[in-house]
């Protein structure tokens, strides 16, 4: 069934396609159809008297703006529509005014009338519209314009239109920042709104307008980390950077504290008093830090990208000594991604894994390279394997690398195989074990190979030469062998920087380089002659020293180089190869040639020594991506070759922070409010409890309810402490939660004001806060919600009712369910009536 | 921190569309100047020490998005991808050229709507089909044909549908719907897709030992083309398998409905899933497997998760080498097994990749079935036309001709070459392999919408994608 139903879907959507193309073709010329637009057609179009011959002139000024041409020529035209009727009219003339009203700013002010107009238009979408039309002409008289339109839109009763606002504030100190003050005001309005919409965008501003000023958090903090889920994912992203941010100034470190154990049942004698070894560590933060981690934990099954990696960061900057596994799986399945984005979470993978090794060892198996990785890709993921590799895992890892050595394109054999090199940083077992395949991969036909696998056999020889004679040998003997000139230039190399280690190999070397030094190429000749020099100034070393007064340098025992007993072998080796280079083709070898033996005729050759002996430092070898770890987690400045204008580090953790109760909600009128909850709640809590409760014996409860009030103040002093807390129990709360509260409270609404929309009643609210006087209507919304919040708060018994309810719903017929509404329903009355008792005190 | 621009151009560069968004934005010839020197792989691009480009290859569009340095590096790119996710439900996949060019305006105020002073601000699909309306008059008289099917967008093209006063109140509740969805037929569809990625490794010697004393035992594998069925030789254990699922939910209902999915994975556990904003995080909580949400019209990915160590999929595959007389030639078997529930897959085919420097040609090749051919430098792709049916089995044959003029090696002789690896894909419907499934799907609530006695049609498919089945020689 549902297979023919898509075939016919499928059939009549090409037969549509089809019928659209046709008709595209065969319409009735209008403007713009043979692809020109005339000036004066346009222009005709837009004075027209028609709705849509105009739109039809607006449509060609956006074609013509998309493809990059001028239109001012046409700005007296389309300011004259800015009042238009039709919406999708006025939109393309908003759009064109944001672009160019700059440039013809007389002709702009024109429209700031009809603008302004908007502003106090009914529809909520075409009031957001004026507003950030009316802040985004960039024209600098009307900054107080926009002062005051943003004034009284961030108390509008629509969220659309205090987003707006909100994203306005931030153009308006574009225009004029010397109304910096003003404006903040109005943002730290709109920072405490209660609809998620809002703050997300309010946040934004915040971080374009005044990012330092973190001090305006404090308030906010704990209502934001209960509503983190709820905003949406862009404002999100820039939340928890400011959170971050904040946490580092605000909030204390977690620090690991020493907790004493229960060491006194311990069979311990007397001096176990001062003996902190018994102490067991534990890792302490702050409870506000607490609260901010639990909330941002569930973000990481965001399916925003972005979002997750700033979850990644908060963790990382801000407990990064805690147990971070839990960043592990969300970091891998966005592997899955488009490769753009794959590319920046593995290079985020990779300075992860800098700094935690073992963070990704449990997931190996998503970093092996697939034949589809692009090679960006490909290289981190090698790095990650690399980085976690352990004792543990080592076989496999270097398995894997070998493979790709063996296999892979030239770009990432150089890759794996110095990855080969730094797994054997682990242990000497494991080096010798590279050690081991690196030394077979020098017969291989790869040049590549052959090269880098040469690297870092010296790489590992250096890391403990004395311990790698054995391997000198083995790479002489391979010399035989190999063939590529690289690679014996390499191999010639390596032999001569070991020659005082390994002395009698290095001449024998020298000996059978010297028969077939003719056919060498150049670059393995000039390695030659290295050799000779170098062997040749540890010859000289060992000589008896004749004369000891004729030493340049008296700090070790330098030599007398006249004498020359002709019947040394060194020493006629030593002439041999000098003679082969001076006659060599090649002036550099020449010039080589003539340098070493000059300074090696010095006496002492000091020089030589110098140039020589000198013990060269052990290759560098770190992970490709070591020094990334000092960008922000997410940011560009990782993703680029070179520098470009970072994102401003996080803050340093503040030695000193303020005391938590600056996070308190200062805000008498909202801690009245939340007192005041408290005992509504409880007395509706009770009511329930007391069963869902005979219909009768309500008015009862309701006026015991309403003598609780009267004590009200007392209340409020005690349970201070316990208002702060409010919003934390709250934090586990998820969005659909409010969804919920959504639909529930539609029907509510229905019983109370069923003309009024949910959204206006929900701005109603927001009014209603610092409000004393407000219709009876808006006042039963506060305790509505109210009563709401005492569901989600620590009525746990309640929720699990709500649960078991919403279980039987689903099992259970329709019928049923709709009985279920009905209680509900009842229930809502119940409270309606009750706050129809409250609003009367 | 912002967006300064977004440009879309052609495969060449050549610029179709233009919005520019902060007063100096690079243009796009000097992104393109810039892009000429970087090499095709890089992301993302550096115009100067403020300036970065970022940029998306779509269908056969270009994507460029200018920022300003100091944006997150996920936030344009992940703007870039709900943009293609707008303009393909707006204008249906694939876009190209003429789609975009016939449909500036609309663009424009998508734009204007998405991105609100330089960063993303409405990108979800709903809100924006609420906010820019957009029918061409074709569409609109062929609804009465197609409504039934398919809905198409609001009911009018013009200003009424948006001036009307209900405009904007239902959808402050749930921002993810549009408002007042209206269906004559009420649909539910759930599709659920995993694409697999799996690398076999090549026989350790012990193995390839066992296999050649079975092999010699049974006298009907000695021919050319050895039928995987007879041959009980030994295959190595998969050392990578990782499924990448998504949960897609296709709803057109009237009203708010209310859905419950549940899912079941078997004892399987999904690495960090993802869910679209509208699924109750904790009711997945505390019933994993169960999704409950209010769906945005039309189609969404509910849920995206990751499973490691699953089967390694209807088709399987090896490669032998150094097969012959004259020991050099090779041989791939794939064979496909015979889930349940599952009639054929599609799109079959088999690349084949060797050192292109060292291979001149293959000669000899010898196929049961299918076309083999050499598509570029080093990998020869060997396809199943049409749908390939489940228990069967096919072999290609063949040798390597290495270059001439390599050097040869250490004993004179240049070694042959074998195939480094082969790589399956094909399309399989009716099956996951991780063992996924939907074990119910209910319209909770929100039934107020639908008519009394309409029954909406519900459906539900799988679909196994092998992208990446890597068998390794």
């Amino acid at each position: 069934m549902a297979e023919s139903l898509s075939k016919i879907t499928a059939a009549f959507e090409t037969a549509r396609e089809i019928t659209m193309e046709a008709a595209a073709s065969a319409r009735t010329p209008a403007l713009g159809e043979d692809g020109v637009f005339r000036s004066r057609d346009i222009k005709r179009f837009l004075n027209s008297r028609h709705e849509k011959e105009k739109l039809q002139g607006m449509k060609a000024i956006a074609t013509l703006m998309s493809k990059g041409e001028d239109v001012t020529e046409y700005f007296p035209e389309i300011v004259k529509n800015s009042a238009a009727q039709t919406l999708e009219i006025r939109k393309l003339v908003y759009i064109y005014l944001l672009r160019y009203a700059e440039r013809e700013s007389d002709l702009a002010l024109l429209s700031i009338n009809a603008i302004q107009k908007s502003l106090g238009d009914q529809n909520p979408q075409i009031r957001a519209m004026a507003i950030k039309v009316l802040s985004g002409i960039k024209v600098p008289s009307i900054a107080p314009i926009v002062l005051l339109a943003i004034r009284k839109s961030i108390v509008d009763l629509s969220a659309v239109v205090r987003r707006a606002a909100a994203v306005a504030i931030g153009k308006a100190y574009e225009l004029d920042k010397s109304n910096l003050e003003v404006l903040v005001g109005y943002l730290a309005t709109l920072l405490a709104d209660k609809s998620y919409y809002v703050v997300g965008s309010a946040v934004q501003t915040f971080v374009r307008v005044c990012p330092d000023r973190l001090e305006m958090f404090h308030v906010h903090y704990r209502r934001y980390c209960t509503m983190l889920a709820d905003i949406e994912e862009w404002g999100l992203v820039c939340l928890l950077d400011v959170m971050t941010r904040y946490v580092r100034v605000y909030v204390p470190k977690g620090s690991m504290v020493r907790k004493p154990k229960d060491t006194f049942y311990s069979d311990d004698d007397g001096s176990g008093d001062d003996q902190p070894a018994l102490a067991e560590e534990e890792f302490v933060i702050d409870p506000d830090l607490e609260r901010l981690l639990a909330a941002a934990k569930p973000l990481l099954q965001s399916r925003n990208s972005a979002v997750v990696m700033a979850v990644v960061n908060l963790f990382n900057s801000l407990v990064p000594e805690a147990d971070l596994s839990f960043l592990g799986p969300p970091l891998v399945r966005l592997l899955a991604q488009p490769s753009e984005i794959q590319y920046v979470v593995m290079t985020n993978i990779v300075v992860l894994a800098l700094t935690s090794q073992d963070l990704f060892a449990p997931y190996l198996k998503y970093f092996y390279v697939l034949p589809s990785d692009p090679l960006q890709i490909a290289k981190p993921k090698i790095e990650v394997l690399t980085l976690s590799c352990s004792e543990s895992n080592v076989s496999e890892v270097l398995s894997e690398l070998q493979y790709y050595a063996t296999t892979a394109d030239s770009a990432l054999v150089a890759e794996s195989v110095r990855a080969i090199g730094r797994c054997a940083q682990i242990s000497p077992t494991i080096a010798r074990r590279c050690l081991r395949w690196l030394l077979k991969q020098i017969h291989s036909s790869n040049h590549v190979l052959v090269g880098e696998s040469l690297t870092v056999i010296r790489y590992i020889i250096q890391l403990s030469p004395k311990s790698h004679i054995k391997t000198v040998a083995r790479l002489a003997a391979a010399l035989d062998k190999s063939r590529v000139p690289l690679a014996r230039a390499s191999i010639v190399w390596l032999v001569g920087e070991f020659a005082g280690i390994a002395q009698n190999i290095a001449p024998d070397v020298l000996r059978k380089c010297a028969k077939g030094f003719v056919d060498e190429d150049e670059v393995t000749k000039l390695q030659i002659i290295l050799l000779a020099a170098k062997i040749y100034s540890y010859h000289i070393e060992d000589r008896p020293i004749p004369d000891e007064s004729t030493a340049v340098n008296g700090d070790s025992g330098e030599l007398e180089p006249t004498i020359k007993p002709p019947a040394d072998p060194m020493d006629l080796l030593f002439e041999y190869v000098m003679l082969l280079a001076r006659y060599d083709t090649s002036y550099d070898l020449r010039d080589r040639a003539r340098l070493y033996k000059s300074v090696l005729d010095a006496p002492g050759a000091p020089l030589a020594k110098l140039l020589l002996q000198a013990p060269k430092p052990s290759p560098y070898a770190p992970s490709p991506s070591q020094g990334k770890e000092a960008f922000l987690l997410g940011s560009t400045g990782m993703l680029v070759n070179g520098i470009v204008a970072a994102t401003s580090p996080l803050p340093l953790w503040s030695a000193e922070t303020p005391d938590a109760s600056i996070r308190d909600d200062v805000k008498e009128v909202i801690e009245d409010n939340y007192a005041s909850t408290r005992i509504i709640q409880s007395a509706i809590k009770k009511s329930k409890k007391s069963k869902k409760s005979k219909k009768s014996k309500k008015a009862e409860k309701s006026t015991g309810k309403a003598k609780k009030v009267v004590k009200k103040p007392a209340i409020i002093a005690d349970k201070k402490p316990a208002t702060a807390a409010l919003p934390v129990s709250k934090k586990e709360e998820d969005y659909h939660v409010t969804l919920d509260e959504f639909f529930g409270e539609r029907s509510k609404n229905e019983m109370i004001s069923d003309s009024e929309s949910a959204e206006d009643q929900l701005a109603a609210e927001n009014v209603d806060e610092d409000d004393e006087d407000e219709s009876s209507g808006s006042e039963v919304e506060v305790i509505v919600e109210v009563s709401e919040d005492s569901d989600e708060d620590d009525d746990s018994d309640d929720e699990d009712s709500d649960e078991d309810s919403d279980d039987s719903e689903e099992d259970d017929s329709d019928e049923e369910s709709e009985e279920e509404d009905e209680s509900d329903e009842s229930e809502d009355e119940d409270v309606a009536a009750q706050a129809g008792l409250l609003s009367g005190r | 921190m912002s967006i300064l621009a977004l440009y879309i151009t052609d495969i060449n560069g050549q610029q179709l569309f233009e919005y520019p968004i902060a007063d100096y934005c690079p243009t796009n010839k000097s992104i393109q100047v810039a892009l000429r020197d970087c090499s095709p792989e890089d992301v993302i691009l550096r115009l100067s020490t403020n300036e970065l480009v970022f940029h998306k290859k779509q269908d056969a569009l270009f994507f460029l998005v200018p920022c300003t340095a100091t944006i997150p590096a996920l936030v344009p790119l992940e703007f870039i991808s709900h943009l293609i996710k707008v303009l393909h439900d707006y204008f249906q996949p694939p876009l190209t050229r003429q789609k975009i060019e016939k449909n500036f305006s609309t663009i424009m105020m998508l734009l204007n709507e998405m991105i609100e002073d330089g960063y993303p601000f409405v990108t979800e699909e709903n809100a924006l089909r609420d906010l820019v309306p957009y029918s061409d008059s074709i569409s609109k008289y062929l609804k009465g044909a197609t409504s039934s099917i398919k809905n198409l967008t609001s009911s009018t093209t013009s200003m009424q549908a948006i001036s009307s006063a209900d405009i904007g109140n239902p959808r402050s509740n749930v921002p993810w719907r549009r408002s007042n969805v209206k269906h004559n037929n009420n649909e539910l569809y759930v599709d659920i897709h995993e694409s697999l990625s799996v690398i076999i490794p090549a026989l350790s010697p012990a193995q390839k030992m066992m296999n050649a004393i079975a092999a010699d035992s049974n006298p009907s594998a000695s021919a050319f083309y050895t039928v995987a069925s007879t041959v009980p030789q030994v295959l190595p254990e998969p050392i990578v398998s990782i499924a990448h699922g998504s949960v897609y939910a296709t709803t057109r209902l009237s009203g708010i409905p209310d859905i419950q999915i549940i899912l079941s994975f078997g004892n399987r556990v999904l690495e960090g899933p993802a869910f679209h904003p509208c699924v109750r995080l904790a009711r997945w909580r505390d019933h994993p497997g169960t999704l409950s949400f209010v769906p945005p019209d039309g189609k969404c990915c509910l849920l995206q998760y990751t499973i490691s160590g699953v089967e390694s999929g209807p088709i399987g595959g090896d490669l032998k080498i150094g097969l012959g007389a004259s020991k050099d030639e090779f041989e791939v078997r794939i064979w496909s097994r015979v889930p349940k529930n599952v009639k054929f897959a599609e799109n079959l085919r088999v690349e084949l990749v060797y050192d292109g420097d060292r291979v001149q040609t293959i000669k000899g090749i010898r196929a049961s079935s299918g076309e083999f051919n050499i598509e570029q430098k080093g990998t020869g792709i060997w396809r199943f036309p049409g749908k390939t049916p489940m228990g069967w089995s096919a072999t290609l044959r063949g040798t390597m001709i290495v270059n001439e003029d390599l050097e040869p090696g250490e004993d004179g002789t240049v070694p042959q070459e074998f195939p480094k690896f082969i790589k399956i894909s094909y399309d399989c419907m009716g099956m996951l392999v991780s063992g996924t499934k939907v074990e119910s799907l209910k319209i909770t609530s929100g039934k107020q919408g639908l008519m009394e006695n309409a029954k909406p049609y519900k459906g539900v498919k799988y679909m196994t994608k092998g992208t990446d089945i890597v068998i390794r020689g």
